[in-house]
């Protein structure tokens, strides 16, 4: 689907490096409203350190990350790049809210606890608001019936959904997904995944890194391929995965693109 | 052994003892809480990243960790009028000493169960927009607590034991005054033995309890 409107997330010309090692190397792209975008890449290529960088848990070196035109982090309109304040820097993170590999509950709190933290302490909602708010989410994902447990009592596609509600909980702009399924025993990716097409399909904007090539595909409206801290590929799935002639492409896609030749033959 | 017993004793000295009694359990919530406080105090200094705050920090605290506690005690006693000029009584340099020897060890504990909590947890703190304030009162430090109430329970018992060290300077604490009145009555080991049995029954409850809570806490927020 490509954006009629201005771009929610805007990235330009974005690097990062630590120390002498440079891990992204001017990355610039593009997220529409209800757009997902597929973030691929071999491990190590940079695809968590962009995405942290989005939010600022790491701060880049360069380049500019606008949210819906506002810049993110810093103020680099002048010669000298001045960090926003930390209530600014605060809001413009729950905007993009994160869903992370480990999940990252909180274990001192219950799953209701975890998800409307942020809503009472950062919105200002009161409990009532907050926790009718949380049950509704809590049912989307299909975690209403362990509201009152401790994460440590789930198992870990169930902590993933909880953690999913705790971000939508905040109604960011758009949700980050780094790497969401890949701490997960293989029986319980599914489910995860289930969730995350409700809601790619209910218009969410997400940018998701991920391993998960049937999910890339069917889901994605558009992948990315980053490779050493370059994008090298950006397009829709199928061009990406299947058609790409960049042989860095061809060999990551190898895999996938054998599985659409034996369908195809057969 | 052929020893006549008379633990009637202990209820004709019932004052004096009472008092020691009294005494003690003063200096040890006096210590526990200014550790506490002196432990908070240092905790954010330790750790700090900038090297003006955080040696003069790991400077106290590695001084107050090397020296024996009965050491300081003695040391303040009669030394520090010598330089300062202030005089305390023994009571208070008692205090005062046993506070700092276990508020660097409480600034120890705090700064491991810091360390120890989970920098994705505080990411995720980061990630709904909440302050730095915030993550510290909601995330950091109660996680912080629950992971170190091992140690902390431990260095609160080693305060207590250490609270007999007054009897040194004269303080009339348990100790000290069980020794007085063995000398004056001659009946050392039912006076003594009380004295021994006086710490082994309020730690050993106290060691029991805390364990029983550690474990409760552990199997509830951390054991899958
Ligand atoms: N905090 C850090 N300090 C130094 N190097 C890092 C740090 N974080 C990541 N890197 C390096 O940056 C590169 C990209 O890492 P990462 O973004 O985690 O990759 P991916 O998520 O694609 O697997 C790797 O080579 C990694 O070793
Ligand atoms: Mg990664």
């Amino acid at each position: 689907m490509a954006g009629p409107q201005s771009p929610i997330l805007s990235i330009q010309d974005l690097k990062k490096s630590y120390g002498p090692v440079e891990v992204l190397k001017g990355i610039s792209f593009d997220v529409f409203p209800r757009q997902v975008v597929g973030l691929l890449g071999r491990s190590g290529s940079g695809k968590s350190t962009l995405l942290r960088c989005l939010n600022f848990l790491e701060i880049p070196n360069s380049g500019r990350i606008l949210l819906e035109n506002e810049e993110v982090g810093v103020d680099s309109s002048q010669a000298r790049r001045r960090p926003h304040p930390a209530g600014v820097l605060a809001r413009q993170r729950r905007q993009m809210a994160m869903v992370f590999q480990n999940f990252n509950l909180w274990p001192h709190m219950t799953v209701i606890e975890n998800v409307i933290e942020g809503p009472v302490r950062v919105l200002g909602l009161s409990q009532e608001e907050a926790r009718a708010g949380a049950m509704r989410l809590l049912r989307d994902v299909g975690m209403e019936h362990k509201a009152d447990q401790y994460p440590i009592r789930l198992s870990g596609g169930q902590q993933q959904r909880v953690a999913i509600a705790r971000a939508l909980a905040m109604r960011p702009k758009l949700m980050l997904f780094d790497e969401p399924t890949s701490s997960l025993d293989p029986e319980l990716v599914a489910e995860v995944l289930r969730v995350m097409r409700d809601l790619a399909e209910a218009g969410t904007t997400m940018l998701v890194v991920t391993h998960e090539m049937a999910f890339a595909r069917d889901v994605c409206d558009r992948v990315m391929l980053l490779h050493e801290g370059r994008l090298i590929e950006a397009g829709p799935p199928r061009e990406v995965m299947l058609e790409s002639q960049n042989p860095i492409a061809a060999s990551f896609f190898a895999g996938l693109r054998g599985e659409a030749a034996m369908s195809e033959g057969s | 052994m052929d020893y006549d017993w008379n633990f009637g004793i202990l209820w004709e000295y019932r004052g004096m003892l009472w008092q020691g009694v009294l005494t003690t359990m003063r200096i040890v919530g006096l210590s526990v809480v200014l550790g506490i406080v002196i432990g908070m105090l240092l905790t954010p200094l330790r750790m700090s990243d900038h090297a003006i705050l955080r040696w003069p920090a790991t400077a106290i605290i590695e001084v107050f960790r090397s020296a024996p506690p009965l050491v300081l005690v003695v040391w303040s006693y009669y030394c520090l009028p010598i330089l300062t000029g202030l005089t305390l009584p023994g009571y208070w340099t008692s205090v005062v000493a046993i506070s700092l020897y276990s508020g660097v060890y409480f600034a120890e504990i705090f700064r491991s169960g810091v360390q120890a909590v989970d920098r994705g947890l505080i990411e995720a703190a980061h990630s709904v927009g909440m302050s730095r304030l915030l993550i510290l009162k909601r995330i950091i430090i109660p996680l912080a607590f629950l992971r170190i109430m091992p140690p902390f329970t431990g260095q609160c018992i080693m305060a207590i034991k250490n609270s007999v060290l007054g009897s040194y300077i004269a303080v009339g604490e348990i100790l000290y005054e069980g020794q007085r009145l063995s000398t004056h009555t001659f009946r050392p080991l039912e006076i003594l033995t009380f004295v021994a049995l006086f710490f082994i029954f309020t730690i050993m409850p106290l060691s029991l309890v805390a364990g029983a809570i550690e474990r409760r806490v552990y199997r509830r927020y951390f054991r899958r």
